[in-house]
């Protein structure tokens, strides 16, 4: 049972989400908690907010990742010690762990590792002694860190779902329940869609895919692991009985239709002309754009590629860097050196580039690219389980949103869903557009 | 307190053993084993092929732009024909079909009289990845692999857990080659 950052808030809300614990340690089960950090963005004990206290020591002195895994991990550990308070106050004996003791091994990536294995030899010893464990989410070891005893590490975004779904697997729990502020899955964001009803039963890659594009009603990495150990996964609300949504395998499902809409990222999206580079030239030119985007560490999205340019979409966050990357590069593609290629990334040529120009045009024929950018983009994406491919799904999402005057920039699908990217100022009204063309309203 | 279990605080050998071996009562109705390699590895951790695969390219549409890629798209729908990995180009559109498809998307085309170049014979090579986009630069550095590997990628696109080539289909054999030659040795 894993309760998020909004379940363990306060002390009311403590106390519903320990009492789900007592009703099913009462029915005869062995309850497992994990618990995120309290709180929110914001908020005093909020993982942010702990970030934020070393941060604070020197702004242009970027913190290690290292140490940064072991102050986050601090809103767990209190959260864990609290909620393990709750319970004894409740008159059941109850244990904190951290995500080591509850046999979490991760890799040595410090902000997101990724579990390699679970031994929970010490939530079992917990629960052979009648106490129940709490266990801190988002948190493991790494054993092979070089210093005596293991080295702490966090699991990223969704750690502590990423926790409770490894824990059931390696417990082989009846369930895994996520316990959240909302009454389960739902077939949209209720802030954009206020009647988006909550999927009854939905199945693993249908949950796994609608949250890699963007709901945060579960983080991807628990549906994966719950769909590879397959073990039943819900989400349910703290504060309410509703009996939430319920992740299987889709064996167990009638085919379906349409799963509902997501939404994700600022975006910005990037195009590169080609007509101004020499046809012989295109391949390396090609080539070494995406060997510096490489060397840059971005990450890219709805890639592109066609005979007369390419394009990418790059989250609002990297696109600064990339701007500063592609300002003034020079690319050289032309062996015989007659073609020098020098790329301007703004609309506004910068002093870089004015001097890189003007070194350059005695050199040779100095060939500007300028980049075609399209900022305050975002992604918005339709999934389903089996309809993706019906003829004329592309056709009906992209004539919908035409018609509805809502530009769309460029696309990309795979077997569970089709995404368009859009400007942000049309989100709202593509997301309730979209739904309201697969009448999502009548999901269950 | 009488026992740790922090893993580094114990043998690196339990960590991956078999629970009866780590618990003193071997009787327990327990769960058999731990799991190695529990989540997904870093990195590229599978490339196939599939094959039987056109690329079809429509260029110098007619503005306005959109509605001239929609009349494409509609006649296709209207002709059932399912299509794959639609991108938007400045002038046009391009999308994969299957070639079982491409003689009566070529008739669509004919019929809008659009400009268009249909190229027969494609696989697509799909590399994986657990959270794809996540992973700093791995995109891009398939791409520029890719580039340098083949004589010419003719269609690209990703998703959250795989990034897709489109080439010819006696070129698919090397580029899948080279992809698990540099990145599949790079798992973590």
């Amino acid at each position: 049972m894993k309760f998020g950052g909004t379940s363990v808030r306060t002390k009311e809300a403590r106390a519903l989400a320990a009492l789900k614990v007592v009703s099913a340690k009462e029915q005869g089960f062995s309850p497992v908690v994990v618990v995120s950090a309290i709180g929110r963005r914001g908020e005093p004990y909020a993982t942010d907010t702990l970030i934020n206290l070393v941060r604070e020591v020197d702004p242009t002195i970027a913190p290690d990742d290292r140490e940064l895994d072991l102050i986050m991990s601090c809103g767990e550990v209190l959260s864990s010690v609290i909620f393990a308070q709750t319970l004894r106050a409740l008159g059941h004996p109850s244990m904190s762990l951290r995500g080591g003791q509850a046999g979490i091994r991760t890799d040595g990536i410090y902000g997101s590792a990724r579990i390699l294995g679970v031994n929970p030899i010490g939530v079992i010893e917990v629960l052979k002694r009648g106490s129940i464990p709490v266990v801190c989410g988002f948190q493991g070891v790494w054993v092979q860190g070089g210093l005596p005893g293991a080295e702490l590490t966090t699991l990223g975004r969704g750690g502590s779902d990423t926790t409770a779904s490894a824990l059931g697997a390696a417990l082989r729990a009846n369930a895994v329940e996520i316990f959240t502020d909302v009454d389960g899955v739902k077939t949209a964001d209720p802030d954009f869609v206020p009647g988006a009803p909550t999927l009854r039963r939905v199945a693993y890659d249908e949950v796994a895919e609608i949250a890699h594009l963007g709901a945060k009603v579960l983080h991807p990495r628990a549906a994966e692991i719950a769909m590879r150990f397959q073990i039943p996964l819900w989400v349910k609300s703290t504060f309410t009985d509703d009996p939430g949504t319920e992740i299987v395998s889709k064996e167990g499902l009638p085919p379906r239709r349409m799963t509902g809409v997501s939404h994700t990222g600022k975006l910005v999206y990037i195009q590169v002309d080609l007509d101004d580079v020499v046809p012989h030239h295109r391949k390396a030119f090609e080539a070494r754009v995406y060997e510096a985007l490489a060397q840059f560490g971005i990450n890219l999205f709805m890639i592109n590629m066609s005979p007369d340019s390419i394009g990418f979409a790059v989250s609002r966050e990297q696109f600064p860097e990339v701007q500063d990357m592609f300002d003034a590069l020079v690319l050289p593609v032309d062996e015989s050196g007659k073609t020098i290629y020098l790329i301007q990334s703004g609309e506004e040529a910068s002093r870089a580039f004015s001097t890189q120009l003007k070194l350059l045009s005695a050199l040779g024929n100095t060939q500007v690219i300028k980049l075609r950018i399209t900022e305050g983009c975002t992604m918005v994406s339709v999934v389903g389980q089996s309809t993706m491919q019906q003829p004329g799904l592309f056709y009906k999402v992209l004539s919908a949103l035409t018609e509805a005057q809502i530009a769309v920039l460029q696309t990309s699908d795979s077997d569970y869903s089709l995404s368009c990217l859009i400007p942000e100022s049309e989100l709202r009204r593509a997301v309730s557009l979209l739904h309201s063309l697969f009448s999502l309203d009548q999901a269950s | 307190m009488d026992f740790t279990l922090e893993s580094g605080d114990r043998p690196d050998e339990l960590a991956g053993q078999p629970f009866r071996k780590a618990l003193s009562d071997p009787e327990q109705d327990l769960p058999p084993q731990v799991e190695t390699e529990f989540e997904k590895a870093r990195g590229i951790h599978l490339v196939e092929q599939r094959t039987g695969l056109s690329r079809v390219h429509v260029v110098n549409l007619a503005e306005p732009l959109m509605a001239s890629r929609l009349n494409v798209l509609k006649m296709v729908a209207e002709a059932k024909v399912s299509i794959d990995f639609l991108k938007f180009t400045p002038d046009g559109i391009t999308f994969i079909v299957s070639d079982t498809h491409t003689s009566t998307v070529e008739a669509c085309l004919k019929a809008l009289d659009v400009e268009h170049s249909i190229l027969r014979d494609r696989s697509v090579v799909l590399a994986h990845a657990a959270n794809l986009r996540d992973e700093e630069g791995l995109i891009a550095q398939l791409v520029s692999e890719a580039i340098d590997s083949v004589q010419e990628i003719d269609h690209l696109g990703d998703m959250h857990d795989r990034l897709l080539f489109v080439v010819k289909a006696s070129h698919a054999p090397e580029l899948t080659a080279r992809i698990k030659e540099r990145f599949m040795e790079k798992i973590l």
